[in-house]
C-alpha cells in the first residue's frame, strides 16, 4: 500500500482501565489486553483490534496456539467483548494565547488610523487636491487588492501551503504597488496633477500591502514599531501647530516608517522557508473565486470614499466622523472570532439543531452589540469633545450615525463573506452606492449617506437571517 | 505455474480505466510502480487513469507510457463539485428515505454485514446506488449537509435503536454524538462520496488499484453500463484505515461512523467486483472476513524485472543496513531506529541508510524520526538519503535490507532487494512471509529487539548473508517476475470480460510461512 498515512504521536502509556479481579488477572488473554490496552479501550469495533493485533505481531497461529481461538479475528472479538471502552474527553483551549490574540486584533484599529497623522504634513507639501486624489485612488485600489490578495493567501495557508502563500503575497503585493503607480501616473496626467501625487499613491499602496503582510504573519508589533518615526515626527509637527520648517522632518518621519515597514514585510516573507519544488497550488477556480472578493472590496471602498472624501478638508466634525469606525475595526475582527468560537462551542454542546439556532442568534446579537457599543462609545467621546469645542454640526452628527450603521453592516458582511454569500454582499453594497448617488439629488450628502448605510444594514440583516441557523456554515 | 500456461491466448484491445487513490501518477511507492508496470506491460490495451486525489492540483511525476491516453484527476478536497440544481428547494422525499437507510447502516453496520451472502439485502449498496442517481442530476453535497440531513443523523443516533447497541454490561459510557460531530462526519462523507457526482466512465473495464474510494468509480460504471470491474488489493485498505484512526484525535463517534463507512464500502465493493485480486494470500483472510466470495479471488503477486535488479556486486566498507521506501508511519521507522541503536552495541561501526522521499504531509513524522535519532545519539551513523535515482542503487549500498513496516501488502522493496541478492530482515505483516519464504529473516512487527538480533546475526555472518541472498534471487526468478504478474492480470481481465466466475482460484498458490 503506498498511500501516505496520518501520523499521530502515540498517547501516554495507558493506565489500565480494568478493575478488581480483571486487573490482577494473569491469564494470557488479560496480559494481551493490557499489552494492547489503547487499541482495546478505544476501538470502534473488533476489526480495529484485529488490525492493531496484527500490526503488533499477533498472527493466526499465535491466536490458535497461545489463546485457543481460531484466528486473529476471533481473538479480537474476544478482547472487544471483554475490555470496556474508555472514551476520551476533548481538551480545552488555552486562555493565555487567546488573550494575546484579542490584543493583537484590537490593535488593528489604531494601526489603521495612525497613518492619518501624516496627512496634514503631506497636504501642506503637495497640496490638498493632490493628497485627496492620491489617497482616494490608492485607498480604493489597495482596499480591493489587499482583500483579494489576503483571500488567496489565507486559502493557501488553509491548505498548508505556507511557503507558496509567502511567495504569492510577495508577488501580488509588488504587482499591486506597480499597478497603483501606473494608475496614479495616468490619473495625474489626465487631471494635470503634480508627480507628487504618484509618489503619495505608491507610498500609500506600499504601506497597505506591507501592513497586510505583517498582520497576516501576526507581526503587529513590528508594524507599530515601524510607525513610531512617523508618529513622533508628525505628532510633534501637529503639536507645534504645523510650522513650515517642521514639514520636511514630518515627511522624513513618514518615509522612514515606510522603509522600515517594507523591510519588516520583506523579512517576514523571506524568513518563510522556500518550497523545495514549485507546483501549482492555486487553480483557475481560485482566481475566478477571488473576483467577487475584489468586487466586494471595490464596492465597499467606493461607498466609504464617496461618503467621506468630500469632507477630508471641510469641518473637523465631518472629517473625524469616520474615526470611530476605523478605530473599532479591531473590535469587529475580535467579535467575528468570538462569534465563530461561540458557534463552534454550541455545536459541541448541543445535540439538536432546534437548540443550536436560538443560541447562535444570541451569539450574533451579542457580538454585534459589542461592536456597535465600541463604535458608539468612541463616537460619543468624539462628539462630546467636538460639542465642547463648538465644532459639532447637525451634518456631522448624521455622519457619525451613518458610520455606526456602517460598522454593523461590515460586521455582518464578515459573516456573509465566510458563508460565501457574495451575491447578497455585492448587491447590497451596489444598492447602497446607487442610493447614495440618487438621493444626492434630493437630500444633503450626509443624509444621503445615512440613507445608504441604513439600506445596507437592512439588506445584510435580511441576508443573514435565513442562513444563520444553517449548521453547514460552521464547518 | 500451470495456470499461467493458459494465458496470452487473446489480445483483443480494450479500453481500461485504472482507478487509483493517492498514488499513481502523482506519488511514488509500490502501488505506483505496479500501476506503471501494468500499463507498460499491456501495450495492446488503452489505459485511462482516474486518480482520486486531494485537491486537483497534483502533477504527474511519471513519464506516461504510450498506451496511457489520459489522466482524470478526481479531487476530494479543495474545490466544490459542479452543482447540479434540481430547481431549488430541499431534496425530494425519496432522497430523505435513501439517506435514512444509508445512515441506519452506517450506525449499525453489523445488522447488514452479518447477512451472508449480502446480495439484495445490502441496503448500503442500494443507498449508494440511489445517491449516485441523485448526484447525477442534483447537488449531493448540498443535500448531505442540509440541516434536515444532519438532524436525521442526530435523531437516529439518539434513538433507542442506536442506544441498545451499547447496552451490554461492559460497554460504558455510551459514545456521545454532538452536533459538531454530526457536522464533521457529514462533511467528511460529502467529500468521500464526491466520486459519485462524476459521470460514469464509458470503458470496457474498470480496474480499481485498491479498495476504498476507488471502488465508487467502478460501481458507478457497473450501475450505468454493466462494465466489468476488477479490484486489486495490495495492502488491506480497510486495515490501514483502522490503524490510521487508532490514534486519531477525533471523537469516538466520528471515528466509529467513518470506519463503519469504510467497512461497509469495502464489503459492498467486494460484492460488486467481478474479480478481486489480493496481492498475497494473507490479504484473502481480510477479504473473506469482510464478505468476499472465494470464487471471486485470484491471488496476484507483484513482480520485478530480474534484468533491472541484477545481483549486487560486493558490499560497502562499513557494515550497512538499508531501508528503502517512503518515510511514513506505516513503515514504523521508530522501531527500526531503536533496533539500530541496539545493533550498534554489537557492531559499533554499523551504519543505517534510509532511502526514500518524505511525502507531502509526512514532515511531522520525518521530524519525529530525526528527534529520535538525536535522542539516541545516532546522528553520525544514521542518514536519510532522500529519493534515489534507481532502487537497485539503494540495495547495493547495504549489507542487509530491512523492512520494518506494521502493515504491507506484498512490498516491492522486499522482492527488489531479494532480486538484487541481498539478505533481508522483514516484519511479518501482509504478504511478507509469503514473499520471503526461507530466503530471508522474518520477525514480529514493532519488535525492535528481534529486528536488531536478526541484523546483528546477518552483519556478523557473511556466509549466511550470501546464502540467503542467493536463495532470495532464485526465489524471485521462480515466482515473482514481472512477466508472470502481467500475464496473471491479462487473464483476470479476460475472465472479467467473459462474465461472472464461479470456479475457485486458479492462480498459483504460494503459502510461504503461515500467518
Amino acid at each position: 500500500m503506498s498511500q501516505r498515512s496520518e501520523y499521530h504521536p502515540q498517547p501516554d502509556p495507558p493506565v489500565a482501565s480494568y478493575a478488581g479481579s480483571e486487573r490482577r488477572s494473569q491469564t494470557a488473554l488479560s496480559q494481551l489486553a493490557r499489552q494492547f490496552d489503547y487499541a482495546c479501550t478505544s476501538a470502534v469495533d473488533s476489526l480495529q483490534i484485529a488490525a492493531a493485533l496484527e500490526s503488533g505481531g499477533i498472527t493466526d497461529r499465535i491466536a490458535h496456539d497461545e489463546y485457543g481461538l481460531p484466528d486473529v479475528f476471533a481473538l479480537a472479538e474476544e478482547l472487544y467483548r471483554r475490555v470496556p471502552r474508555r472514551l476520551k474527553t476533548q481538551a480545552g483551549e488555552r486562555r493565555s494565547s487567546r488573550r494575546w490574540q484579542t490584543l493583537r486584533e484590537l490593535s488593528h484599529g489604531p494601526l489603521f488610523a495612525l497613518p492619518g497623522l501624516a496627512y496634514p504634513a503631506v497636504a501642506a507639501a503637495i497640496g490638498g487636491q493632490s493628497l485627496l486624489v492620491g489617497l482616494v485612488f490608492s485607498t480604493a485600489v489597495g482596499w480591493a487588492w489587499g482583500l483579494g490578495v489576503s483571500w488567496l493567501g489565507y486559502r493557501l495557508i488553509g491548505r498548508g501551503f505556507h511557503e507558496e502563500a509567502a511567495r504569492l503575497l510577495l508577488r501580488l503585493s509588488l504587482i499591486g504597488v506597480l499597478a497603483a503607480e501606473l494608475g496614479a501616473l495616468l490619473l495625474s496626467y489626465l487631471l494635470g496633477l503634480p508627480t507628487h501625487t504618484v509618489l503619495l499613491a505608491t507610498g500609500q499602496m506600499a504601506y497597505q500591502m506591507a501592513a497586510s503582510v505583517l498582520i497576516m504573519y501576526r507581526l503587529e508589533a513590528w508594524l507599530l514599531l515601524s510607525l513610531l518615526p512617523s508618529i513622533a515626527a508628525n505628532g510633534w509637527y501637529l503639536i507645534l501647530g504645523s510650522p513650515a520648517w517642521g514639514q520636511s522632518i514630518a515627511l522624513w518621519g513618514s518615509t522612514a516608517t515606510l522603509i522600515i515597514l517594507q523591510l519588516g514585510a520583506f523579512i517576514a516573507l523571506w524568513k518563510t522557508p522556500r518550497a523545495k519544488s514549485f507546483f501549482a497550488t492555486l487553480s483557475a477556480g481560485d482566481f475566478v473565486g477571488v473576483l467577487p472578493v475584489l468586487g466586494y472590496g471595490s464596492l465597499s471602498a467606493t461607498l466609504v470614499l464617496l461618503g467621506n472624501a468630500r469632507y477630508m478638508f471641510s469641518s473637523l466634525d465631518l472629517s473625524l466622523s469616520i474615526l470611530p469606525l476605523v478605530l473599532s475595526m479591531g473590535v469587529l475582527e475580535w467579535q467575528i472570532r468570538r462569534f465563530r468560537e461561540r458557534s463552534t462551542l454550541f455545536l459541541r454542546e448541543t445535540r439538536w439543531i432546534s437548540e443550536f439556532v436560538p443560541k447562535v442568534w444570541r451569539a450574533l446579537l451579542q457580538s454585534l452589540g459589542v461592536c456597535l457599543l465600541a463604535v458608539s462609545l468612541i463616537s460619543c467621546v468624539t462628539v462630546f469633545g467636538l460639542y465642547q469645542l463648538g465644532m459639532l454640526s447637525q451634518e456631522g452628527t448624521t455622519m457619525f450615525a451613518a458610520h455606526l450603521l456602517l460598522a454593523g453592516a461590515f460586521f455582518i458582511n464578515f459573516i456573509l463573506l465566510a458563508q460565501s454569500r457574495f451575491g447578497w454582499m455585492l448587491g447590497s453594497f451596489a444598492g447602497a452606492v446607487l442610493l447614495y448617488l440618487g438621493a444626492g439629488f434630493f437630500l444633503s450628502p450626509a443624509l444621503s449617506y445615512l440613507a445608504a448605510t441604513s439600506l445596507l444594514m437592512v439588506a445584510v440583516t435580511i441576508a443573514i437571517g435565513p442562513n444563520l441557523g444553517r449548521v453547514a456554515h460552521y464547518r | 505455474m500451470a495456470a499461467y500456461s493458459l494465458l496470452n491466448t487473446r489480445t483483443t484491445p480494450m479500453k481500461i480505466a485504472l482507478v487509483t487513490e493517492g498514488t499513481y501518477p502523482y506519488y511514488t511507492g509500490g502501488v505506483s510502480v505496479w500501476c506503471h508496470q501494468l500499463i507498460q506491460g499491456m501495450p495492446e490495451h488503452e489505459f485511462q487513469v482516474v486518480a482520486v486525489s486531494v485537491n486537483g492540483l497534483e502533477r504527474s511525476i511519471w513519464t506516461p507510457p504510450a498506451n496511457l491516453t489520459g489522466v482524470t484527476n478526481l479531487p476530494l478536497w479543495g474545490y466544490e463539485p459542479p452543482a447540479r440544481k434540481r430547481g431549488g428547494g430541499p431534496p425530494p422525499a425519496w432522497f430523505d428515505q435513501i439517506h435514512l437507510t444509508f445512515l441506519r447502516t452506517l450506525i449499525r453496520p453489523t445488522a447488514m454485514l452479518n447477512q451472508r451472502p449480502l446480495g439484495i439485502y445490502n441496503s448500503f449498496l442500494n443507498s449508494l446506488h440511489a445517491m449516485f442517481r441523485y448526484a447525477q442530476e442534483a447537488d449531493l453535497a448540498e443535500a448531505l449537509l442540509s440541516n434536515r440531513s444532519l438532524e436525521r443523523l442526530m435523531d437516529l443516533w439518539h434513538s433507542a435503536e442506536m442506544d441498545e447497541g451499547f447496552e451490554s454490561p461492559t460497554a460504558k459510557p455510551k459514545p456521545i454524538l454532538t452536533l459538531s460531530d454530526a457536522l464533521t462526519v457529514s462533511d467528511l462523507l460529502e467529500h468521500l462520496l464526491r466520486p459519485l457526482s462524476r459521470r460514469a466512465l464509458e470503458v470496457d473495464l474498470v480496474h480499481a488499484a485498491m479498495s476504498g474510494l476507488c471502488t465508487l468509480v467502478g460501481m458507478a460504471a457497473k450501475w450505468s453500463y454493466g462494465t466489468p470491474f476488477v479490484l486489486s488489493e495490495h495492502g488491506i485498505y480497510l486495515r490501514e484505515r483502522y490503524l490510521s484512526y487508532l490514534n486519531d484525535p477525533s471523537s469516538y463517534a466520528v471515528k466509529m461512523l467513518l470506519l463503519n463507512f469504510f467497512r461497509l464500502l469495502t464489503s459492498t465493493s467486494y460484492q460488486v467486483a467481478d474479480i478481486i485480486a489480493p496481492h498475497s494470500r494473507y490479504n484473502r483472510r481480510w477479504e473473506l472476513h469482510n464478505g468476499a466470495r472465494a470464487t471471486q479471488l485470484r491471488t496476484m503477486y507483484n513482480g520485478v524485472d530480474p534484468a533491472e535488479f541484477l545481483p549486487a556486486e560486493g558490499e560497502a566498507e562499513a557494515p550497512t543496513i538499508v531501508f528503502m521506501g517512503r518515510i511514513d508511519p506505516l513503515k514504523d521507522l521508530h522501531t527500526l531506529i531503536r533496533a539500530f541503536a541496539l545493533v550498534q552495541g554489537s557492531v559499533p561501526e554499523a551504519r543505517l541508510r534510509l532511502f526514500g522521499p518524505v511525502p507531502p504531509g509526512n514532515e511531522v513524522y520525518y521530524q519525529s524520526c530525526l528527534d529520535l535519532i538525536s535522542q539516541l545519539g545516532l546522528e553520525n551513523s544514521v542518514r536519510f538519503e532522500g529519493r534515489v535515482a534507481h532502487p537497485a542503487e539503494a540495495y547495493q549500498a547495504g549489507h542487509v535490507v530491512v523492512l520494518s513496516s506494521i502493515s504491507e501488502g506484498f512490498p516491492y522493496t522486499m522482492i527488489e532487494a531479494m532480486a538484487c541478492g541481498r539478505a533481508t530482515v522483514s516484519t511479518n505483516v501482509g504478504g511478507v512471509a509469503e514473499g520471503v519464504g526461507e530466503a530471508g529473516m522474518v520477525v514480529p512487527p514493532r519488535d525492535f529487539q528481534a529486528i536488531a538480533r536478526a541484523c546483528v546475526q546477518l552483519l556478523q555472518d557473511p556466509e549466511l548473508r550470501e546464502r540467503l541472498g542467493t536463495a532470495a534471487r532464485e526465489r524471485v526468478l521462480q515466482k515473482f517476475t514481472l512477466e508472470q504478474s502481467i500475464e496473471a492480470y491479462r487473464q483476470a481481465y479476460e475472465e472479467a470480460i467473459a462474465g461472472p466466475a464461479d470456479t475457485e482460484e486458479l492462480a498459483p498458490v504460494e503459502t510461504g510461512l503461515s500467518t
